[in-house]
């Protein structure tokens, strides 16, 4: 058993635990890293969007932290080959997009605990309705006889 | 049809998507080294340089099973301490 397909289990175990438990409320301490420090690092909320994403609702995992949802296809493209013994061409994608990636990972780090950018700090989308304007046909609109 | 060459006869590892993983949702600064030793296994792959591709993917392997072991341990005990925290009152 290779260690790439042991951290492949691995990873498969811990998404199955994040589909059946809700981080908010499972009673796990406070992230040490935003609880020490007071910073955003670029995983933060990442486990609740993940858990937002098995319940099917991508709007709330994207504003929890889109970080997990951009990196997911080629996470997954790299974790069937190995589950399953196929040879991807993940070795063959140019240096210089791994670069990239590894630049936004780290610039986005620093971006989402800048004031101007807070909407990029986790975030929990409200859905309740937007309050309705105050309308009633009896109290003297339009629709009511004179 | 252009006939597709294997840039990869020996199957080398990058450790790329595990990397992304252990950076995202383990610990930061251990997986970045990772990311960076999987642009290198790619580089050297390019260039054909197989011997500097297995010496990349061995580092790569390295950081991410640090990282790996640093987000498990220092997850599971940093909630065992928090528990017995609360527990003391």
């Amino acid at each position: 058993m290779t260690i790439g397909r042991v951290f492949a289990v691995l990873f498969v175990l811990g998404l199955i635990g994040l589909a059946l438990i809700n981080p908010s409320t499972a009673g796990l301490p406070p992230c040490p890293v935003h609880a020490g420090l007071r910073v955003y690092c670029p995983g933060c909320g990442s486990l609740r969007s993940l858990h937002s994403l098995f319940r099917g609702d991508i709007a709330q995992a994207w504003h929890y932290n889109p970080l997990p949802l951009c990196v997911l296809p080629i996470v997954l493209v790299g974790l069937f080959s190995d589950l399953l013994g196929y040879k991807s061409r993940i070795t063959e994608i140019r240096p210089i997009f791994i670069r990239m990636l590894l630049a936004s990972i780290i610039l986005y780090g620093v971006v989402r605990n800048l004031p101007q950018f807070n909407y990029l700090t986790p975030q929990r989308i409200n859905y309740l309705p937007p309050p309705s304007p105050d309308f009633s046909p009896e109290a003297g609109s339009e629709f009511a006889d004179p | 049809m252009a006939e597709t060459v294997n840039m990869n006869p020996q199957n080398i590892q990058n450790y790329l998507w595990q990397s992304i993983v252990v950076t995202v949702l383990c610990c930061l600064p251990l997986g970045i080294p990772a990311i960076v030793y999987a642009t290198k296994v790619n580089n050297a792959l390019m260039q054909g340089d197989t011997d500097a591709a297995r010496k990349a993917s061995d580092n790569a392997k390295m950081w991410c099973i640090i990282s790996l072991v640093c987000g498990i341990v220092g997850g599971l005990g940093y909630i065992v301490v928090m528990a017995l925290a609360a527990a003391a009152g």
